[in-house]
């Protein structure tokens, strides 16, 4: 290469790059850019501005399932009317001890606080059903079974039983007079 | 000296005051940054795109700008970073661009052209492009970013991260493989 050609070459690129990024902007660029960070502030403030929404609407829902929840079913009364012990089998020499003294050797010992607390647990519980609803029996389940596959022998049976109920007449109570040596007369039927 | 380096060097930001510095680096250096964009992109609307990518970046790190000692190659940093995540097109460009925008020069200068009017004219800027795009990565990330007016080599060093000695030297052997190039071109090669 020539010195004259290498030269005019140097004074070409000099001058080529320092037009090379001589670029100017549309009017405005600094006005745009601006307008366009204000969008940029103001997006993160609509983001948190509704942020409690969805926090909010998690609470409703957790309020109403557990206002809509089923009531959990106390602890069961026991039924002492309807519920009898199991025949005692054991032989008489050896005398049975109270149920109650039995339930308390085999319960370790609690302070008064700690049976307090299953009793104010039943009161919240309690329901407003008296008697409580229980499941069914075996035999109850059964009857129910019977009557449901023969429901008119079912009827006829309830009706046979109720039958003598019925008819069955109440005779008025009469007393004899006392006789005068102390002896009471029978009473005539 | 700029109103954000100014309120930078001396270190008085507090977080509060972000908005307030984010402005006025917009206001003085986006035509700075706009021109750092143009350099690598060559298009003026991707250009302005990537001055507000720029800007919405530093907006988000508004807190960091209490470390931030000078703005310019802070700025032209992220800007060169945006600038090449957003070039579609690769950096090199093929052979064929190449020897269409050589073809353009030497029309020019068979019509007469003098150094100065071969210089600014498109064909010129084209051919500079194409013969950029075909320097080694390290060569033309330091060339690109020193035709963009006013940045010293240190500005340069900064915003890429490398020291000041080796900017020069790297601009140095870029412009020999240019000047070379473009020699060629203009006595008929390729």
């Amino acid at each position: 290469m020539s010195e004259q050609k290498e030269k005019f070459a140097d004074e070409i690129l000099d001058k080529a790059l320092a037009n090379y990024s001589h670029a100017e902007p549309r009017l405005g660029l600094e006005g745009r850019v601006l307008a366009r960070l204000d969008e940029e502030k103001q997006s993160p403030a609509r983001v948190w501005k509704w942020a409690w929404a969805p926090a909010a609407a998690a609470l409703l829902i957790a309020g109403g399932l557990y206002l809509s929840r089923p009531r959990p079913q106390g602890p069961a009364i026991p039924n002492v009317a309807v519920k009898t012990n199991p025949p005692v089998t054991a032989a008489p020499t050896q005398p049975q001890p109270p149920v109650v003294k039995a339930a308390a050797q085999t319960k370790p010992r609690v302070g008064a606080r700690a049976q307090a607390a299953p009793r104010a647990a039943v009161a919240a519980a309690r329901l407003p059903q008296f008697p409580a609803p229980q499941a069914l029996s075996e035999q109850d389940r059964l009857l129910l079974a019977y009557v449901r596959l023969h429901p008119q022998a079912a009827a006829q049976q309830a009706e046979a039983t109720a039958q003598p109920l019925a008819e069955m007449k109440i005779r008025p109570l009469e007393i004899p007079p006392l006789s005068p040596d102390g002896s009471q007369s029978a009473p005539e039927r | 000296m700029a109103v954000g380096q100014a309120i930078l060097s001396e270190g008085i930001l507090i977080a509060e005051a972000g908005a307030d510095l984010v402005e006025a680096l917009v206001r003085e250096h986006a035509r700075f940054v706009y021109r750092v964009a143009y350099a690598v992109l060559r298009n003026h609307h991707d250009a302005e795109d990537a001055v507000q990518e720029t800007f919405i970046r530093v907006w988000r790190h508004r807190g960091e700008l209490r470390d931030v000692r000078e703005a310019r190659p802070w700025l032209a940093r992220i800007a060169w970073r945006v600038a090449v995540d957003k070039r579609r097109r690769p950096a090199d460009l093929s052979l064929e661009e190449q020897q269409e925008a050589a073809q353009g020069v030497r029309e020019l200068q068979a019509q007469g052209a003098g150094a100065d009017q071969l210089a600014i004219s498109a064909q010129m800027q084209e051919l500079l492009a194409a013969l950029i795009a075909s320097l080694p990565r390290d060569l033309r990330e330091v060339v690109t970013l020193s035709t963009v007016e006013e940045m010293t080599s240190a500005e340069v060093g900064t915003a890429l991260g490398i020291p000041e000695v080796t900017v020069r030297t790297r601009l140095f052997r870029a412009r020999q493989l240019l000047k070379e190039k473009l020699a060629a071109v203009m006595e008929g090669g390729s």
